[in-house]
């Protein structure tokens, strides 16, 4: 079978293959854990056979119901994006709640050593 | 009034170095003498002109918003021993002589929460301000299921009972309505009576100037929508 690659299948082809040695660098030294690793060979993988076999986005797209590959590749990636933010909102609030319990807990502090005291 | 009843005025300020001082004289000729001040952080000199009143001023090291120093206070009159509490700004926008029209129901054993409602009042709001208002009661009611015609007042009074059922978690404005669900969810018995509004040149003035502007601005209040919406996905 003779493949033909194109410039960007290169690309990201590469680009997917330096983020995995970098993940694996990463837990090797242990500044990722076992969990970040496979998650990040899990989404660069997607990553680098999509751009090997792009056929394959049309393929599963139309197993999803989708006629272009790229339309289910957008319709997932803006998932995947909201799914982002939502949990960075979420978890921006909850920082933002134990900041402001913190806060409190200096404010009151007066108030409850004096009660101790008596 | 009962002078065994401790009642505790609390006031959450922010940057209010030019308001606060004239606001505790008058809260402290009418006989409160229990006064509790939460300093939100501010830049200016609103710590220690409450100090100097001789009132409980505490301080949050940064700047929270008006939902978390009001909490605050709250908390602190728990602490104390209070058997009531009443919130009213520090602006001067509300009339301390009407703590006693919203202590007065609870005094009574009638009702655990007063909620001050300036459209209840003749001289209520800009027109502005009351549809904002309005258009906040709706969300209010979407979102927590109770309907009030001023879900945005600050000027409110709890008894011991409701003192003990309120926490509220939102830091700014939105901590208004979610008093509102909490009443509802602690089955808290509450009237709205109307109290007065004096918009001074002042308080008009430094909602320019400020970051932590009222929910009263539309602005604002699409943030307090998206809040809401986001704490009832995630809760």
């Amino acid at each position: 079978m003779n493949y033909e690659f194109l410039a960007y299948q290169l690309i990201i082809l590469f680009v997917a293959v330096m983020l995995i040695i970098r993940s694996i660098v990463l837990t090797i030294q242990g500044k990722k854990n076992f969990r970040e690793l496979m998650l990040a060979i899990l989404i660069w993988g997607v990553f680098a056979i999509l751009a090997l076999f792009p056929n394959l986005s049309t393929f599963i797209a139309h197993i999803f119901g989708f006629e272009l590959g790229i339309n289910f590749i957008l319709t997932i990636t803006t998932i995947i994006l909201f799914a982002s933010v939502l949990h960075l909102i979420v978890k921006t609030d909850k920082n933002n709640s134990e900041i402001t319990q913190l806060v409190r807990q200096l404010a009151l502090k007066e108030i409850k050593e004096r009660k101790q005291d008596n | 009034m009962n002078s065994n009843n401790k009642v505790y005025v609390i006031i959450p300020a922010f940057n209010e170095s030019k308001a606060i001082g004239p606001v505790l004289d008058n809260i402290k000729t009418l006989g409160y003498s229990n006064i509790i001040v939460v300093d939100d952080g501010s830049k200016d000199d609103t710590y220690d002109i409450a100090q100097s009143k001789g009132v409980i001023a505490l301080r949050h090291i940064i700047n929270r918003g008006k939902g978390a120093a009001t909490q605050t206070g709250l908390d602190a009159s728990k602490l104390l021993g209070a058997d009531y509490a009443v919130t009213i700004d520090a602006d001067g926008q509300h009339d301390p002589a009407e703590i006693h029209s919203l202590l007065t129901p609870l005094l009574n054993g009638q009702y655990d929460v007063a909620l001050g409602s300036r459209l209840l009042a003749k001289n209520g709001m800009p027109l502005s301000r009351k549809i904002a208002n309005k258009i906040g009661n709706i969300i209010t009611y979407i979102f927590y299921g109770i309907y009030v015609s001023d879900s945005q007042s600050g000027f409110r009074a709890y008894n011991k009972k409701a003192l003990g059922a309120i926490n509220t978690t939102f830091d700014r404005y939105e901590c208004e309505a979610e008093v509102l669900h909490q009443i509802k969810i602690h089955n808290l018995q509450y009237i709205e009576l109307p109290i007065s509004v004096i918009y001074s040149k002042y308080s008009m003035n430094k909602w320019k100037d400020i970051r932590d502007v009222p929910a009263q601005t539309f602005i604002n209040g699409f943030k307090m929508v998206f809040k809401m919406i986001i704490r009832s996905i995630t809760t």
